[in-house]
């Protein structure tokens, strides 16, 4: 079923630990979504986003994000433990969040490890594209 | 004859390795031991066998592997030279015909040896290798086999042990295997630390792109500062690989 994009706002989540990169995402997904009503934040490592959805649960559920773009390569919570956080803590029950795994690593045992998490979609590897962000919204 | 004898069980159990020789020392020997034989004959026949000896032990004695013969009970029937040196190098003791092999070995390897030697005198040909620590506490890599010694009827009559000193092997397969670890290590740093600024930059160009490449300031500014990180970081990955390298040198040497 297609968005309505100008009803409903769109909430996004990037994790990412270096700021660029936060910020060119957030420009390439405003481009992608031009006209649409979207909420974007940006948090620089894992547990900084498990926070931030805690955050969100108890004090602004309508604000939990519908998408989340994660990095696996950041300190202090990487994107695997941000993962095992998630899964293990069940964030994917408060809303049916969609997560991308957006990395520069091209292994292939990275994105056979993000099968084995349901809540994964898609596997990305940087850079993220205006093209790619509109098929996944619209999906 | 008790000598014959003696040479015609020796001969038995190197009967796998030298089928052509077995057969022609078992004849003529043979032939000595019947009661009517004369003078002449055991004459002809001694310097025949002496000479298939001289054959043998050219053969048996030169190879760089170390090969020692036993019977069903495990004791020594006969041995190369380069087997006698070893034992006695490694060891300290002199292999002795007719005792025990596990009185000569390294008492920690004594299950490994019962093990095969049991497998071998039921048939079956057995090869492992193993590290050995020696008597100047240094340590060995060694290939045995043990292969079951049958005479012509076939009957097993004993069996053949085999050693190969593959300790320079080990070490080059080590080195290979360090090098190996290096290369995943240098792959996967790149992966992250070369390939993140790279997908950055590639990021920023389809920003600049979609404004039909008249880049603002603040484009600019950060594809500036990307590559000065790519740059730090391959100089950092270089300085990586080169200690690594260092560090192997110095292992392996």
């Amino acid at each position: 079923m297609k968005r309505e994009k100008s009803h409903d706002k769109i909430n996004i989540l990037l994790v990412d630990d270096h700021e660029i990169n936060n910020y060119i995402h957030t420009k390439v997904i405003r481009k992608a979504l031009s006209g649409s009503n979207i909420e974007i934040v940006a948090d620089l490592n894992g547990k900084q986003a498990i926070n931030h959805l805690y955050h969100f649960m108890d004090n602004d559920p309508n604000s939990f994000p519908d998408y989340i773009f994660l990095d696996l390569n950041m300190p202090e919570m990487n994107g695997w433990q941000f993962l095992d956080e998630y899964t293990r803590r069940k964030l994917g029950a408060v809303k049916d969040s969609k997560v991308f795994i957006t990395t520069s690593s091209v292994f292939s045992e990275d994105v056979d490890k993000s099968h084995s998490y349901a809540c994964v979609k898609d596997y990305i590897t940087k850079p993220l594209t205006i093209e790619r962000v509109q098929s996944i919204i619209t999906a | 004859m008790k000598r014959y004898e003696s040479l015609l069980a020796v001969n038995n159990a190197r009967a796998k390795y030298y089928p052509s020789f077995h057969q022609r020392v078992t004849a003529n020997t043979r032939r000595l031991l019947k009661p009517d034989a004369d003078q002449k004959l055991i004459t002809k026949l001694t310097a025949d066998i002496q000479f298939l000896a001289y054959k043998f032990s050219a053969v048996f004695d030169s190879s760089k592997s170390y090969f020692i013969i036993l019977d069903r009970k495990m004791n020594i029937v006969d041995y190369n030279k380069a087997s006698l040196r070893l034992v006695k190098k490694l060891f300290g003791k002199k292999m002795v015909i007719g005792e025990h092999i596990l009185n000569f070995l390294h008492p920690g390897s004594a299950k490994t040896i019962l093990s095969g030697c049991d497998k071998a005198l039921n048939g079956e040909t057995v090869s492992l290798e193993r590290s050995i620590a020696c008597l100047d506490n240094k340590t060995s890599w060694w290939s045995f086999e043990f292969s079951p010694a049958m005479d012509l009827k076939e009957n097993i009559t004993g069996l053949v042990f085999n050693a190969i000193d593959i300790t320079k092997r080990k070490a080059n397969e080590a080195k290979v295997l360090s090098q190996r670890k290096i290369l995943a290590k240098i792959s996967q740093i790149q992966s992250h630390e070369i390939r993140g600024p790279v997908c950055t930059i590639m990021g920023l160009m389809s920003l600049i792109k979609e404004s039909d490449y008249e880049p603002n300031r603040e484009y600019l500014l950060l594809l500036e500062t990307t590559a000065d990180i790519l740059n730090e970081n391959i100089r950092e990955i270089v300085g990586l690989a080169n200690d690594e390298q260092n560090n192997t040198a110095i292992k392996h040497t």
